[in-house]
């Protein structure tokens, strides 16, 4: 079962928070996949190497070359907040600041 | 001829003996789309038909008079939402991209526009594609055309829909563990998911990258031969596409089975799978074998194990690509907290659904120091195993063969709460995406109670061709 | 007393000077309009995709080799996540188990000696956007995306360092390094080169070693405030041994930020606060293969390195240290001195004019070394004009400016104005007893005992030649007439 400070810092990392009347749903839901896994422990992967194949060789990669960025206009188009030229969010509060506040 | 019924050969026909114009095609479509929204239950294929869907035909019907008509001019297609259409609103059936207007296309859909084809509309998916029945959308369940009461199958659920139900002709899918084939099936369509890399990610949102590959959805194989012809092949935006060439491959040659040999795993095929759907199985491959094909039952045991590999590999890498749905840039944002954390946290509750949040959850816990090891390296390690399997099954082996789905369509509603069991009705078509490799699932017919029946075909490596003219043959022979 | 030694271990960021970002075609350059260098991929738009600049991969290449390090034959990224508003993607495109570079060193030269800092690992990745925080009533902060996606090299030293100066002298050596391979301009204000700095003390006690908390010591944003920064931790965690005793297994790692205003480091994150990272291979970016050949290309391109050719300007020419050190931080600045200087006997003074004079020249003009026509034989042929006593220094400087702005032979400027020095002792002793009749109360005050009467009499006595009278020669001429009266 996962516990609650595992539960605690997957949500925190997650940036996510799940309802106190859903959580134990959310935790037995979760907890059947994770036990789902466990069939993968018994295979022998000692011999499994890096697929060396997959990788390319420089020719491949992108030359130095300019391209034409988005305008403001665009970038308006789509932004939650634009102001001034800038993605304008609610001011940064961290955590520690706001405790010290 | 009826225009929604028929296959986008015939349409290319009509418009190339000037019998019909675009804007009466999109027009039709358009019809019976609306004809269905009047329904008591409408199928909710599309998430929205596109208003400017008619001045694109009308175009169209221009560039065609001035004699310089593309290869897809004035032919519709119907668009899973998660594909970027400039200017087009692109939500992936969440709410936290809800108003979101692509400022940039999708290198697929470039391609198709520069060869004439007029995009219907977006189709119902589930939440950024995670799903195996199309129920996770905020705009809710898309129904089966066969059995309203029914799912579509996921997650491009609404893409099948509307393709089976002749509001597009053809459609584009996502595929990351059966998105396309399974809905396929459901709805009694064909439905094909590349190799990886056959065709670009770039402008498909992004859910499990090493996995993730647009597919297309129709009702003959030569359909989807023909927008794949226009779709596929290298895009240098896309580091990880492939360089292949599809451009030759409409219309679908004749094939010459004879000779030819396929493999049925155990494992994806018996135990679990409904009696029906191997009773369909067998017709088939009895009439392979009529056709002068040897087909064995085989076993590959690391076939079980794809479910497991898969779940923790595709949120491992969702889990990261979702970051940026953070209420900072583009969506939505919930604004009523104090901190940085609360914003974060807020928009992300708020705007995910729940089966998001669980794969999220899982992504990141698998993921996490400590757990790493044990589950997102092994998950890797065997998923290399996996793909060395598949491909010495290769050298043996012209296919393989396997139902698409172990079940039937379900009822709406009946496993949403329960998420291992949906994962594991993924059970015959993850490997694919595991071992990068095309697989096409292919309509076999209904079962007793009127629910399509679907099979899988898989071959090798971008041999997507060899898959569709096999399918031709049967499609001719099946007239399904 | 307590015994200490000091233990420091570095971690540079460098920004690359590409044309274009790390993963996507934008321009990359220092400020401007905010906001106006970005696309979807920098800005981690749904459905973008990362293409590696093949760029960024060869300055990487070529940064290692000069540090010393060996080369992967096949590299990756991998996604470093974290969720900050700078950061669009919610993860950073970094390198974490096979970094392009790994195991090198760089020599530096500690109190008159030479140490060796060795290198662990040199690694690419991207640089993130700028919060700004205007202390406005809007309740807002500001993200310019500019800077995102700047290709980074990380490079992370070996905890070889002994002293607040040692770790000054390692990150001056790397820019040095990355200034004469013109991939970084390593402006430390404008963050192209910045250094977070690991340190703790490890303190002999009664035949025991104690290692106090490691702080990684960031925000240093100059040498000054680098050494200030590192000097002010040495106090203050031998004050809290001292107090508390706390060692590295109590605390582990903590985060300090140094305030350039209070000279004093501030506790941003305890060990609890960590992130985890969960790295994992980047998806989107297939690994890449290094070929020898490309290695070796590189490492012949690179040359000789500014502490070795320093080393051998010294000793081949004779110059001195911070000549050197100057002439060294530039190849073509380098070879343009050792086309004037090579053969000649007074290596030295070619050295100071092209330092001096032709430094200040090109500075003024706002022209690099590299854009300079003039050819680097006639500063030789102006000092072998200076040495041969046929102008004089200060005529030379007349000459200097003419030859830039002509850019003609000095021999020729010489010729042609009729500047050379009279050297003639006859025509010289008309010119100073001339002078020595026209001002008599001149001579007199030189004889009533006025020594500063004397130089006004040699002033006199260039001003009537226009400087060219050789002053050794007059000098003596004029003492000869004072005396013989």
């Amino acid at each position: 079962m996962i516990d609650d400070k595992t539960l605690e810092s997957i949500l925190f990392m997650s940036k996510l928070d799940v309802d106190e009347n859903v959580r134990e749903k959310f935790r037995s839901q979760i907890d059947s996949v994770i036990t789902y896994f466990e069939i993968l422990k018994e295979v022998d992967t000692e011999s499994v190497t890096s697929s060396a194949e997959e990788a390319v060789g420089m020719d491949e990669l992108r030359m130095d070359e300019k391209k034409e960025s988005f305008s403001t206009a665009i970038l308006k188009s789509f932004a939650i907040h634009f102001m001034d030229g800038y993605f304008a969010v609610p001011r940064i509060i961290e955590k520690r600041k706001a405790e010290e506040k | 001829m009826n225009i929604i019924e028929a296959p986008l050969s015939e349409l290319k026909e009509m418009l190339d003996n000037g019998d019909i114009s675009a804007v009466e095609i999109v027009r039709a479509f358009r019809e019976n789309y609306e004809r269905d929204e009047r329904e008591e239950l409408p199928l909710n294929g599309y998430i929205e038909f596109f208003d400017d869907a008619e001045k694109a035909a009308q175009k169209s019907d221009q560039v065609r008079e001035s004699g310089d008509p593309g290869i897809l001019e004035g032919l519709p297609i119907a668009v899973k939402d998660n594909i970027l259409i400039s200017g087009h609103e692109v939500t992936c059936g969440s709410a936290i991209l809800e108003g979101f207007k692509a400022p940039y296309s999708s290198t697929v859909v470039e391609r198709l526009r520069a060869e004439g084809m007029i995009f219907l509309g977006r189709t119902n998916m589930d939440e950024f594609a995670m799903g195996s029945t199309c129920e996770y959308s905020v705009y809710g369940p898309s129904r089966n055309p066969y059995e309203r009461n029914h799912v579509t199958g996921g997650s491009s659920g609404g893409s099948a829909c509307v393709v089976s139900a002749a509001q597009a002709p053809v459609a584009l899918g996502s595929e990351t563990g059966g998105s396309v084939r399974l809905p396929a099936s459901f709805c009694g369509i064909y439905g094909l998911k590349p190799t990886y890399g056959s065709l670009s990610r770039y402008g498909l949102v992004a859910f499990g990258s090493s996995l993730d590959q647009i597919g297309i959805l129709g009702r003959v194989p030569d359909d989807i031969a023909l927008v794949l012809s226009v779709a596929g092949g290298y895009d240098p935006n896309d580091s990880t596409s492939a360089n292949v060439d599809f451009s030759g491959i409409y219309p679908l040659k004749r094939m010459k089975l004879k000779g030819k040999r396929v493999a049925i795993p155990v494992e994806i095929s018996e135990e679990g799978v409904d009696e029906e759907i191997r009773g369909k199985i067998k017709v088939f491959s009895d009439w392979l074998t009529g056709m002068g094909v040897t087909v064995e039952k085989i076993s590959l045991p690391v076939l079980k194990l794809s479910v497991a590999i898969y779940y923790i590999i595709a949120p491992a890498e969702a889990s990261s690509n979702l970051s940026r749905f953070d209420g900072i840039k583009y969506g939505f944002r919930d604004t009523t907290g104090e901190t940085l954390e609360d914003l974060y946290v807020r928009t992300r509750t708020r705007g995910f659904g729940e089966e998001v949040k669980r794969r999220i959850f899982i992504g990141n816990y698998v993921l996490s120091s400590g757990y790493y090891d044990e589950y997102y390296k092994k998950a890797m390690e065997v998923r290399r195993l996996l793909k060395g399997r598949i491909s010495e099954l290769f050298t043996k082996y012209d296919f393989i063969l396997s139902p698409t789905s172990p079940v039937l369509p379900f009822r709406i509603g009946e496993k949403v709460d329960d998420p291992l069991s949906l994962y594991l009705t993924d059970i015959c078509t993850t490997f694919a995406n595991l071992a990068s490799i095309p697989a096409l699932s292919v309509p076999l017919g209904l079962s007793k109670k009127g629910l399509p029946i679907g099979l899988q075909i898989a071959g090798n490596m971008f041999e997507e061709e060899k898959l569709l003219r096999v399918a031709k043959l049967w499609h001719e022979e099946s007239n399904f | 007393m307590v015994k200490y030694s000091v233990v420091i271990g570095c971690e540079v960021h460098v920004q690359l000077l590409t044309k274009t970002k790390a993963f996507c075609s934008c321009e990359n350059r220092f400020g401007g309009i905010p906001n106006t260098r970005v696309c979807p991929v920098c800005l981690g738009l749904p459905g973008a995709l990362p293409v590696v600049n093949r760029a960024m991969v060869e300055y990487a290449i070529k940064a290692g080799l000069a540090l010393n390090c060996k080369v992967a034959s096949v590299t990756k990224f991998d996604r470093k996540n974290y969720m900050y508003p700078d950061l669009p993607k919610g993860y950073q495109i970094s390198q974490y188990d096979i970094p392009i570079c790994y195991e090198g060193y760089l020599d530096i030269e500690s109190d008159g000696s030479t140490r060796r800092v060795r290198i662990r690992r040199l690694h690419m990745e991207e640089d993130a956007g700028k919060n700004i925080h205007l202390e406005d009533d809007s309740g807002l902060s500001y993200v310019d995306f500019n800077r995102c996606g700047t290709p980074l090299l990380e490079i992370v030293s070996e905890p070889d360092i002994t002293s607040p100066e040692e770790a000054v002298s390692y990150v001056q050596g790397l820019k040095e390094i990355m200034l004469y391979l013109e991939i970084s301009d390593c402006n430390m204000e404008e963050g192209s080169l910045r250094c977070d700095a690991n340190i703790n003390l490890h303190i002999e006690e009664g035949g025991e070693v104690f290692e106090t908390p490691i702080a990684e010591v960031k925000n240093m944003n100059s040498f000054k405030a680098m050494k200030n920064a590192l000097h002010y931790e040495v106090e203050r965690q031998l004050k809290e041994w001292r107090e508390h005793r706390y060692t590295l297994k109590d605390f582990g790692k903590i985060t300090r930020g140094y305030d350039d205003r209070t000279g004093k480091t501030i506790l941003q994150r305890s060990k609890e606060e960590e992130s985890d990272y969960r790295y994992f291979p980047e998806p989107d970016l297939k690994p890449i293969l290094i070929p020898e050949e490309l290695i070796r290309e590189i490492r012949q391109s690179i040359g000789e390195l500014p502490r070795e050719k320093r080393k051998r300007l010294i000793s081949e020419y004779g110059i001195t240290e911070k000549d050197a050190k100057i002439l060294s931080s530039s190849v073509a600045l380098s070879a343009y001195f050792e086309r004037a200087a090579k053969g000649y006997r007074e290596p030295r003074k070619i050295a100071n004019w092209v330092i001096t004079e032709l430094g200040g020249f090109l500075n003024s003009e706002g022209i690099s070394i590299e854009e300079c026509n003039l050819p680097p034989v006639y500063i030789r042929k102006l000092v072998e004009l200076i040495d041969g006593g046929k102008i004089s220094g200060k005529i030379a400087k007349d000459v200097f400016a003419e030859m830039t702005r002509t850019n003609s032979n000095p021999e020729e400027i010489v010729r042609r104005k009729g500047l050379s020095q009279i050297t003639d002792r006859e025509e010289l002793q008309r010119v100073v007893k001339g002078v020595v009749e026209g001002n008599p109360k001149s001579v007199a005050d030189f004889k009533g005992g006025k020594d500063h009467a004397f130089k006004f009499l040699m002033g006199q006595i260039m001003k009537v030649t226009r400087g060219r009278a050789n002053p050794r020669i007059a000098r003596d001429i004029l003492k000869e007439m004072l005396e013989d009266d």
